[in-house]
């Protein structure tokens, strides 16, 4: 099997690691959000990370997050290459198999989706070797949303693959999962970017692994084209929200990602879509660096400034993180 | 004299909430009963139907608002969303839909604009192109409230100059912050509720009904977010049902008595307390049956 390596395109090789942690107030949480095929970015910006002298304290994640987030719980020293082979195989029939005739009859019942997550936890099952979450090495969080309630969980305890089933159970299409008695379905309902979470979790400092998102397609009357633009206006909101919340309360770092991708559950791109992301992660991470100062840094979001600077709800607490032009 | 003070402007704010915003007729006509009355009214979808004849003459308020809900649940082919969802998905049906919508509202509100109301009136749109909260659109008010109430699917987006504006609950489901920003130092927040149900009405949904409830899911988390915001600032007191179906027309009456039952426990809690004559509500905070979270 072929695995491209980011390491071999970049221009620059690995050097001593960037030194960032000592601004980071501690205990420091990952927080990675889902989306599905793009979840292969958060490898690429783990990579980036990996170079620099941070080491998290917590991880929380949602939907694709929360098996990244897993398998990094898991084992941090081969969580890389791991990650590797995994967005290598993934593919849609490995989640929801390839029935298309099963979906079809199942369009016309009353059933609670269109897809069984059989062939995702025969997936998830052999990606990962902990079957609870106390076998996990980083203390990790997959974050589901209550069906009946609407409200954001966090699972961090117990059977490990039901939460990241139920953190994943794409509304519609993949079916919910009962859990201590109530029913649940993905994060993104309530948290696909759970930072919020984080934040009254405990957490200090926040690292924010986005998944990147695709061009915005075009406006049309259609009322399926109408009801996806919706969805990517109540998404954003949603993750504006999150942001705004935690970066009142404590330093939140974005990094930065790709804005390109295609379709969510195209997992023909995500490779390269990786390669994009520790570029620009890498690059972002060194300008963090240059922060002036020595101390700890206070609350804030910590990103690029160019499309958050004129946001009404993020502006106000933006630090903007500018490139310098030069790498390390 | 009213019992309860709020420091001026005090907004009346009307959350969409589809065929459950009826409740909003009892909330308002309760505050008005009290004497609470609104320096601006503010409304989101269903919701700007109800502010908009508030808007238009609050002494006329309980007949009007009444008149016209009866008329839209009297109309077979408007009464069931379901129907009319259906005809969505088929294709043009949806504009039959908003033609049937604007028939009702034009026999309210005829080809009044904006200038012509007794209350200033603010109605939010979602623009479709940039995401964000539009308020300032149409000529007339029934053109205004078309594109405030343009639910995806069950109606068409309406084009207002270079505009393509759909319901305003994809940005603001309640509309607080635009209360807010148009210079309300008070709101009063007629609530059609969280979109919490109980375990058991999920044990047997189907697939479509799972992606219906994720749907509003998310709406109520950015409207909880924003009411949220809204109250670090201001006073914000919310009056919320949480009971009546939001696609059942024909209910409206028994959903307009839980909003009078509703406004009423809310704003007997905030009334003066031992003796006093009045209790004014001007320190910043959430009041009122609300199910927010406040961390």
């Amino acid at each position: 099997m072929h695995v491209p390596s980011p390491v071999t395109i970049s221009t620059v090789g690995p050097r001593e690691p960037m030194v960032l942690a000592h601004r980071l107030p501690r205990p420091i949480a990952y927080v990675m959000a889902g989306g599905g095929a793009h979840g292969s970015v958060q490898w690429g910006l783990l990579q980036a990370l990996g170079e620099t002298d941070i080491a998290p304290d917590v991880l929380i994640g949602t939907s694709a997050g929360s098996l990244t987030c897993s398998i990094l719980g898991e084992d941090p020293l081969s969580a890389l290459s791991r990650l590797a082979y995994v967005w290598s195989q993934l593919d849609i029939e490995i989640l929801v198999g390839d029935s298309w005739m099963a979906m079809l009859s199942a369009a016309t019942k009353k059933s609670q989706s269109l897809a069984e997550n059989t062939a995702e936890e025969a997936t998830l099952k052999s990606i990962l070797v902990a079957r609870d979450f106390s076998e996990l090495k980083i203390p990790t969080a997959a974050v589901a949303t209550d069906l009946a309630t609407g409200k954001a969980t966090a699972f961090d305890s117990g059977p490990l693959i039901p939460a990241l089933l139920a953190s994943s159970a794409i509304p519609g299409m993949l079916p919910p999962v009962t859990i201590n008695g109530r029913r649940y379905i993905d994060g993104l309902a309530s948290a696909n970017l759970p930072a919020r979470l984080a934040v009254e979790r405990g957490a200090k400092s926040i690292v924010v692994l986005d998944t990147g998102s695709r061009e915005p397609a075009p406006i049309s009357k259609s009322a399926t084209k109408v009801v996806s633009r919706v969805n990517n206006i109540l998404n954003a909101s949603q993750r504006r929200a999150q942001l705004a919340y935690a970066s009142s309360h404590v330093p939140v770092l974005v990094l930065p990602t790709p804005q390109d991708l295609g379709a969510a559950l195209d997992f023909r791109g995500t490779m390269s879509a990786a390669s994009a992301a520790y570029e620009d992660a890498r690059q972002f991470l060194f300008d963090a660096t240059k922060l002036p100062g020595r101390s700890t840094l206070s609350p804030g979001l910590y990103a690029r400034g160019d499309r958050l600077r004129s946001d009404p709800d993020l502006g106000q607490f933006l630090v903007p993180i500018e490139t310098s032009g030069e790498r390390s | 004299m009213t019992a309860i003070r709020f420091p001026r402007p005090l907004a009346f704010v009307f959350s969409g909430g589809l065929a459950r915003a009826a409740g909003q007729i009892g909330m308002c006509e309760v505050a008005l009963e009290l004497g609470i009355t609104p320096d601006l009214v503010v409304g989101t979808s269903t919701g700007a139907i109800n502010a908009a004849v508030l808007a238009k003459s609050p002494a006329d308020f309980h007949g009007s608002a009444r008149e016209l809900w009866h008329a839209v649940a009297q109309d077979k082919a408007l009464s069931s969303t379901w129907r009319s969802t259906l005809r969505g998905l088929a294709g043009k049906g949806s504009t039959r839909t908003q033609t049937m919508l604007r028939k009702h509202l034009a026999a309210t509100f005829e080809d009044i604009t904006r200038d012509q109301l007794e209350i200033p009136f603010i109605a939010v749109s979602t623009d479709l192109e940039s995401g964000h909260a539009s308020t300032t659109q149409g000529d007339t008010i029934v053109n205004t409230l078309l594109s405030s109430a343009a639910f995806p699917i069950i109606m068409p987006p309406v084009s207002v100059d270079d505009q393509l504006l759909i319901d305003g609950s994809a940005v603001a489901g309640v509309p607080v912050s635009q209360a807010v920003a148009a210079g309300a130092r008070s709101v009063i927040v007629f609530d059609t509720g969280s979109s919490a149900v109980n375990e058991d009405e999920v044990a047997n949904i189907g697939w479509y009904e799972v992606l219906a409830l994720a749907f509003t899911h998310l709406v109520r988390g950015q409207a909880d977010h924003d009411l949220l915001l809204a109250a670090r600032d201001i006073p914000v007191v919310t009056i919320s049902i949480d009971q009546g179906s939001p696609f059942d027309l024909r209910k409206a009456p028994e959903v307009i008595h839980l909003g009078r039952v509703a406004a009423s426990d809310v704003l007997l809690e905030l009334s003066p307390r031992h003796g006093k004559d009045f209790r004014t509500i001007n320190k910043p905070g959430l009041y009122g049956n609300h199910g927010i979270n406040d961390h």
